[in-house]
């Protein structure tokens, strides 16, 4: 065999460095807003838009990208391949802890009927928080929103969090699974698979405690369940785009509001889950797309307490920036 | 050997250790210049960031329970593994048999990835540490299993013959010619196996541990805690070099013949 010509191992090397340094499916075009999401999350109005197309005309265009948990939207944003995204607070809060630069500027989801649910077994004999101690608690997310509300929840209830109850990691499309194979003796479960248990799994699961029964919390007329983040570059260099964009988000809520069975419709169809249109109120109070600070206040509190937060302080920047939807609101 | 003598082995060694550790010195030189460079912990901690994580995991106690937690899975799959891969592939190079029954089954189930088993594996067997340690085990078998079958296929012939001639029963002729000889393939094997237990005891702590340094990992990776995922993989670094080399002292004072007779 005849030696290859002495050109072609320095061509191969350098085409082979322009392939792995040229990234076109991260590269940004113009004012497109490459957002973070997925269908199974309860962000309704985000999906009822991209179901009617209302996000599809430039300017603030949205390039969606799928990711299985919000803590890869975050790892996504640091690393300047996603613009903005659906996060949780907690997700949220522990960014700016970290110094990462994102701003929050409008809710995702906040109250609905039901809302997020932690289950337990019918037969398992747990009838209180008090009779999670000494069990197995499964939750999608270590420091999401469900661990933090369900350790606020234990310890108003007299149960340590971190000793006397053992807190795992299981996806969310595991939970009624490892709780059917008495895997785990609780586990939180969103709001989209709240009905699952009367539907699909009839009466062997019943719901413990949600949301609305965490001290703290259900006081509270709003909580911020999912929360839009936007990277503090993107609202820099493109904020007319991202106000286009929230101008069209802020329209879909009001249709969604005034229009209930429609939307919940477009949802289900959105997300694949036809038992979104069986929700009792899916959609809560109506903030206009404002996210609710005192609740965010509190979850800064609540994720201190338990460690996730090092600080309660993030410097002189804002928590949470509502300029934009103020514009709107007022006209301009 | 005289005083001499052994202080000039001793010196030899020296020398030969710090020459295998100019690589590892130099990688760790360019991490520090990058992570400096960069200035960012979330992407790059600088050295002492990570050393600084690993001391706080220390002081907590979460280390010990970590280092604890995941040499326990690893260790317990490996052994497993060990212990039921080199009697089959002894049986499957011995026998044409066993390796008709075994052999298609073993060839086609071992490019299935072991990490898409984790979830089969809780459904089946629960979160705990048997569901962790049964991935562990379907995942390091197979070196062990191929390189056993090897070492036995690879006995010349002769020797087989001249036992044979000598009158050694079947049992004799495997333990005292064939094993003999596969050693040091049986324990190539089982650095594999090693290396692929760690591996795959990260992935299956990812899923409902406590514990562990894939745990530490997952949760530090939630945390956005990036000195601390750099501590645990240091840790897991750490031990499996730690268990190789064991395995390679044990295979150098075990099959000392072959590598004399060797490169």
């Amino acid at each position: 065999m005849s030696k290859p010509p002495g050109w072609l191992t320095p061509t191969l090397l350098v085409l082979t460095l322009v392939a792995c340094f040229s990234s076109p499916a991260g590269a940004q075009s113009g004012t497109e807003i490459r957002m973070g999401y997925n269908p199974v999350w309860s962000i309704p109005f985000l999906l009822i838009g991209k179901e009617r197309g209302t996000f599809e005309a430039p300017p603030g265009q949205v390039k969606w990208v799928t990711f299985v948990n919000p803590n890869q939207v975050i790892e996504a944003m640091a690393a300047g391949e996603l613009d903005a995204g659906g996060i949780t607070p907690a997700h949220y809060l522990i960014a700016l802890d970290k110094g990462l630069k994102m701003t929050a500027v409008a809710i995702l989801s906040g109250w609905s009927k039901p809302t997020a649910s932690y289950m337990v077994r019918t037969d398992s004999g747990i009838q209180t928080a008090q009779d999670l101690r000494g069990k197995i608690i499964g939750v999608n997310n270590y420091g999401g929103v469900f661990d933090i509300y369900l350790r606020q929840m234990l310890d108003k209830n007299g149960v340590d969090p971190k000793k006397d109850v053992k807190i795992v990691e299981v996806p969310i499309a595991n939970i009624y699974q490892a709780l059917s194979t008495k895997q785990i003796d609780a586990g939180a479960v969103p709001v989209l698979f709240v009905p699952l248990a009367e539907t699909k799994f009839k009466g062997q699961f019943k719901i413990l405690f949600d949301f609305a029964d965490v001290p703290g919390i259900r006081e509270r007329p709003q909580i911020n369940q999912l929360i839009l983040a936007v990277t503090d570059d993107y609202v820099k260099k493109h904020r007319p785009a991202l106000k286009a964009f929230l101008r069209r988000y802020l329209d879909v809520v009001r249709w969604g509001y005034a229009n209930p069975a429609e939307a919940t419709a477009l949802w289900a169809k959105a997300s694949k889950v036809d038992l979104v249109k069986a929700l009792p109120d899916p959609f809560g109070p109506n903030t206009d797309a404002k996210i609710d600070v005192p609740a965010l206040q509190l979850d800064i509190e609540i994720m201190h307490r338990y460690g996730y937060l090092k600080k309660i302080e993030f410097g002189a920047r804002p928590l949470v920036d509502h300029s934009i939807l103020d514009e709107i609101l007022a006209g301009r | 050997m005289s005083t001499g003598e052994l202080g000039a082995n001793s010196w030899h060694w020296a020398g030969r250790a710090m020459a295998r550790s100019y690589s590892i010195v130099a990688v760790l030189l360019l991490w520090e210049i990058l992570a400096r460079a960069l200035d960012n912990v979330l992407f790059l901690p600088g050295i002492g960031a990570v050393v600084n994580a690993l001391g706080e995991l220390a002081r907590s106690g979460e280390l010990s329970t970590d280092l604890a937690s995941s040499s326990w899975r690893a260790l317990c799959g490996f052994f497993i593994a060990s212990a039921v891969g080199i009697p089959l592939g002894l049986a499957m190079g011995s026998f044409a048999r066993m390796d008709d029954f075994w052999g298609n089954l073993i060839s086609l189930s071992f490019p299935i990835p072991k990490i898409g088993l984790i979830p089969l594996f809780i459904l089946w067997l629960g979160i705990g540490d048997t569901s962790k340690i049964a991935v562990i085990i379907a995942g390091a078998i197979y070196p062990v299993i191929m390189n056993t079958y090897s070492g036995v296929k690879g006995t010349p012939r002769y020797l087989v013959w001249s036992a044979q001639t000598l009158g050694a029963s079947t049992l004799e002729l495997l333990y005292k010619v064939i094993l003999p000889h596969a050693l040091p393939f049986i324990f190539a094997g089982l650095r594999l196996a090693m290396g692929i237990a760690w591996i795959l005891l990260f992935a299956a702590e990812m899923v409902a541990a406590t514990s562990g340094l894939g745990f530490r990992i997952l949760y530090a990776q939630r945390l956005l805690d990036t000195p601390v995922v750099f501590a645990s993989l240091a840790m897991i670094a750490v031990l499996g070099f730690a268990f190789d080399r064991l395995l390679y002292y044990l295979s150098r004072y075990a099959c000392d013949w072959y590598f004399h007779r060797n490169v």
